[in-house]
Formats: C-alpha cells, structure tokens, sequence
C-alpha cells in the first residue's frame, strides 16, 4: 500500500452452506475517496461491506482498516473508526429520529450511562450535516424512506468515523433524493472528514459520484478460479461497455454528454 | 402555544405518574371492611414511630401493619416488577405484542406450583413456582440459540414450544390429582395477592429489585438493541450480550414475583403499552414510569379485587377487566396505538 491508512482487502473469501459467494478478494481503498461497489444483484456486495465493517467474519483472509487487522478490534474500536448504514430499515417503536441518531453514539457511553449533552450535541451536529434538523423530533417510522434513510446516515456520523459505509443508500427513494444523498456523501469525502465506501444499483449514479468503481460479478459456486471483481480503477477505466456486458450480460452504448460519460441500455 | 401547553401537561402528568405509588398506597390504607379514619392512622404512626403504646385496640395495628400494608406492598412489587419485565421483554423482541410470558414463564411457573401442591408437597410452592418458571425460560433460550446466536424469531417460537409442552405436563397434574388439590392449583393460577405477608415481601424483593434495578440502569440500551441486532452491532454493541442480559434480568424480576402472588395477567403487557402510548417509546423515561405507574395500577386493581365486591375476587380478573377499557381508549385515541 503506498499510504498508510485507508481499507486493505486482503485475500478475502465467503462461502454460504458450502456455496462461494466473494473468491479471494484483493483491493485497497485510499483514504479520502469515494468507492461504489458495482454490480447485479447477489454479486456479493452488501456481504463485502459487512465483512469491511466486522460484521460478517469472512471464511478466509483478512480486511486492514488504517493498517489494523479487524479481527484484532472490539466493535466498540470498530464503531468509532467506521460507520454502517444499513439498507433502510422500519423500527416497530415510535422512537423520534433524535432517539435513533443517538444511538449511533454508543460506543462513546459508559455502560450504566445514558446519552449526556455532549451526545445530543454530536447528534444534532449529525442531522443538520445531511439537512435533517428538522425532522429530529418526528417518529422515525412516520417520515419518508429519504428522510429515515438520511437518519441513518447521521446515526453512522454521530459515531465519527473516519470511514462510511453505505449498502445501497439510494434504494427504495424518489429521484430527487437519491442525488441528494448521494451529494452529501460526496462532500463529506470532498471536506476531507471520511472515506465513503457505497454500494449502488445504478451505473449512472456509480459514473457520476465516485472517484473509484469495484466492478463485481456473480461467481458460480463451483469455480473456484472465478473471481468477483472484473474491474477496479477510475470511472472512465471502469466502464466500458465490454466490463458491464461481464457483469450484467447486457449491452450498453456510452454517450458522451457536456463532458460527462452516461451509459445507456440497448 | 397548543403545543407549550399540551407539553406542560405532559409534564405535570409525567410527575403524577412517578408519584402514584405514594399516592396509592396512603389511599389504599383506608379501603377494607375494617373501617380506619385517617385520624387513626396518623396516631398509629406517630406512635409506632415515638415507640410507644397505642390507646387503640391492637386490632388497628394488625389491620394496618399486618393486612394492609404488606398486601399493598406486594401488589406494588408485583406491578412494578412484571411491568419493567414486560416493557424488557417488548424491547428485546422488538415487539409490543409481547409479555413477561411470552418464553414460558408463567407455564412454568403454573407446573411448578402444581407439583408443589398435588403430588410433592415437601418442596414449598413458592420455590418450585420460581424455579420452573426459570427452567421453562432458559430452556426456550437455549433451543433458540444456535452458533452463538438468537433469533428474535427463533426466540418467540421457542416459548410457543415450551409454553406448550409445560401446559400439557400441568393438564396431566390437573387430571390426575383430588378435586382439593385441583382448587388450590386452579386458584393459584389465577393470581392472588390474598395471601399477602411480610414473609412473602422478603423473599420475593431482593430477587425482583435486582431484575428491576438491572433493567433501569442499562435502559438506554434497549433503545439501541430495539432498532435491531445488525443496527446494534454497526454502532458497537453486542447484541447477544445485552439480549441475555435483559432476558435475564426481566425473567428474575416476574419469576420473584409470580412465585409469591400466581400468574397475574395482563399487567406486564398493557402497562409498557400505556407509558409508550402516552409518553413516547424512549425508555429512558420509559422504564422509571413502567416501575412507578405498574406499583400504582396493581394497587388501584387489587382495591377493586378487595372492596368492590362482597367477596374477594381474583385480582388477575380485575386486572384485565379494568385494564382492557382503558388500553382500548389509548389505542383508538394515539395513532397507531403509539407504534405500528
């Protein structure tokens, strides 16, 4: 690795009852970038990620974070270095948005604690970072998927991190919040205060908001020499139309548009 | 301002809520056949406290010292404790349709205290009561546990299971045994604080106190591990960890006390419902308003068992009599009954 923080993958394999779902993952994440992990459903992304946040112990090899092996931190080291949003998720109680964003302070409160006015102040600072102030006192089951979905995002902040990682932010949300979200993360790369590491759906999103792209595919479980990763680099190395016809088996014509590359299906 | 005044009241009625056990308990001291005035009790008081001999009959002093308090004090243990269970149990599960019952506690509980009275006489009810009531909860726990892990789902179908299987032991006590023997389990089922004593109190408070105490010190937890167990783990926690431990605490706490006082219903399920519905699901207010609010609402129900009838009927019966209406005016009156 030329620096000597950000994410290494080293070597990294998961199988699933016997059936090899990531083969012998290599990749290294530079700190200060933006990395979207592309690619068809059950290519293995959201499962990369869990493994990157220790949530998922991988079957083999081993995942550095600021040249730390993870497997050597407590998830309360893990949670203050790195934060998780989860694809948006409904909570059964009412509890207000503020309750929610809270919690992502957890591993700065004692155990017999509660959260105490220098956590509320993280919290807020948290909300008003992706625009969500407003809505702190409303129940999280009661607003918009964009707005729980931005709750979440300021949960993960209000665990400062130095990394974010985000499992398909933009699913389930209309258009214009999907680039509102998709903005936001950007800047916080572009501030300089975190790594943003996200799974996206969309090739458009991944061409228009990242600086580096994980092409994946699916692997066959039986071929072992298969491996997930058909390409990584910049956008414009990434995506070509050959590498997405690999990963999605369809034909694509790339257009170039007041100096920005867009892909389109044929 | 609708809003300023509404919080205010919110305020005043969250302080009325923490202070209704006192309220309950100097109010219930006067309800019974026996007739006190608060002249005589406040004479007996001061008495008792100078040390000194009362003018009075010493019948006052029984009534009050030896009937009265303990059973309002028993029913404040039981209240408070099977509602802080329920409120743990809810939050663990994610699901408000859960009890303190739910993992075949009071199934248990039930076998426990019928083997006690009809076929083995020498164990005390209260102890078979209380350790089959453990037995059944941490038998589901381990059936549900798996690589370290457990379901919340694997978790409440692990308690149909044993509910199920402890039920069924319990009807083969009941068909078997002499009809003496069967009225005393049946009534131990339905849950009674008649029987109440100092004796009771002592056993039953150290081990409930300490489930309570548990569960208020560590309340702010649930609210991290009610989002879910990937949502606890992406911010630090283990979730398994704090599961046990609220599996636990809540199951020490109701088995205290359903050992003492037989299945009470209802009480563990409707009270967290009624402080969620009226105060929010935070449990940081949550919890100290489940222990307050729970010790009053089994008081105010066990003076209706006690004085609204001729004769004493079964508080468990009174229990859902009077806590149904209300639930039901909560949940028609707050949107979607304060979750959905």
């Amino acid at each position: 690795m030329n620096s000597e923080r950000g994410i290494l993958i080293d070597g990294v394999s998961l199988s699933y009852n016997g059936r090899a779902v990531l083969n012998n993952i290599f990749m290294e994440i530079e700190k200060g970038k933006v990395v979207t992990l592309l690619g068809p459903n059950g290519c293995g992304k959201t499962t990369l990620l869990k493994i990157i946040n220790g949530l998922l112990p991988p079957t083999s090899g081993q995942v550095y974070v600021d040249c730390r092996n993870t497997r050597s931190m407590n998830p309360r080291e893990m949670a203050k270095l790195m934060g998780h949003v989860p694809q948006a998720q409904r909570s059964t109680f009412p509890f207000t948005v503020l309750d929610v964003v809270l919690t992502g302070r957890f591993s700065y409160i004692s155990p017999l604690s509660k959260p105490g006015h220098r956590d509320l102040e993280k919290a807020y600072r948290a909300l008003e970072m992706v625009g969500a102030l407003h809505i702190a006192d409303r129940p999280y089951n009661q607003v918009s998927g964009g707005e729980r979905q931005l709750a979440m995002i300021a949960r993960a902040l209000a665990q400062e991190p130095s990394f974010l990682l985000l499992d398909e932010p933009t699913s389930y949300l209309d258009f214009r919040n999907q680039i509102r979200i998709l903005k936001t993360v950007r800047r916080f790369a572009e501030c300089g205060i975190m790594t943003v590491v996200m799974s996206l759906h969309d090739p458009n999103h991944a061409l228009m908001f990242s600086d580096r792209i994980v092409l994946m595919r699916k692997i066959d479980g039986d071929l072992s020499e298969m491996h997930n990763i058909i390409a990584m680099g910049t956008p414009e190395e990434v995506m070509t139309s050959e590498n997405i016809r690999a990963a999605y088996g369809i034909d694509v014509e790339m257009l170039e548009i007041k100096g920005r590359r867009l892909l389109f299906p044929l | 301002m609708m809003v300023g005044s509404l919080m205010s009241f919110k305020k005043y009625l969250y302080i009325f809520f923490l202070i209704s056990p006192l309220i309950a308990m100097v109010l219930s001291l006067f309800i019974g056949k026996f007739k006190i005035e608060p002249g005589d009790l406040i004479q007996l008081v001061i008495f008792n406290l100078m040390g000194a001999e009362t003018p009075r009959p010493s019948v006052y002093s029984t009534v009050i010292f030896e009937v009265r308090l303990p059973r309002i004090l028993l029913a404040m243990l039981v209240g408070a404790s099977l509602s802080v269970s329920g409120a743990a149990f809810q939050g663990v599960f994610r699901n408000p349709l859960v009890s303190p019952y739910t993992l075949g506690l009071s199934s248990g509980a039930a076998f426990g205290a019928a083997l006690s009275l009809a076929v083995a006489p020498q164990f005390p009810v209260q102890l078979s009561a209380f350790f089959f009531s453990l037995v059944a909860v941490g038998f589901a726990y381990y059936i549900a546990t798996s690589h370290g892990s457990t379901p919340i789902v694997s978790l409440l179908l692990a308690g149909v299971i044993v509910s199920a299987v402890f039920d069924s032991l319990l009807s083969i006590i009941q068909t078997a045994v002499h009809e003496r023997a069967l009225q005393s389990i049946i009534y131990w089922l339905m849950g009674s604080l008649a029987t109440a004593s100092w004796s009771k109190i002592h056993s039953a408070f150290p081990l409930a106190l300490t489930g309570c105490a548990v569960i208020f010190l560590l309340r702010w937890r649930l609210n991290v591990l009610a989002l879910g167990d990937e949502e606890a783990r992406s911010v630090g926690m283990n979730p398994e960890l704090y599961k046990a431990v609220f599996v636990v605490a809540a199951s020490l706490a109701a088995s205290s006390v359903v050992s003492v006082a037989g299945i009470i219903g209802f009480v563990g399920l409707v009270v967290p419902h009624m402080i969620r519905m009226i105060f929010g699901p935070d449990h940081i207010h949550m919890i100290p308003l489940c222990i307050t609010f729970g010790a009053s609402f089994m008081v105010f129900v066990d003076d209706l068992a006690r004085a609204s009838f001729g004769f004493e009927v079964p508080v468990g019966v009174i229990t859902t009599l009077t806590g149904a209406p209300f639930f039901v005016y909560l949940l028609r009156s707050t949107r979607s009954g304060g979750w959905e």
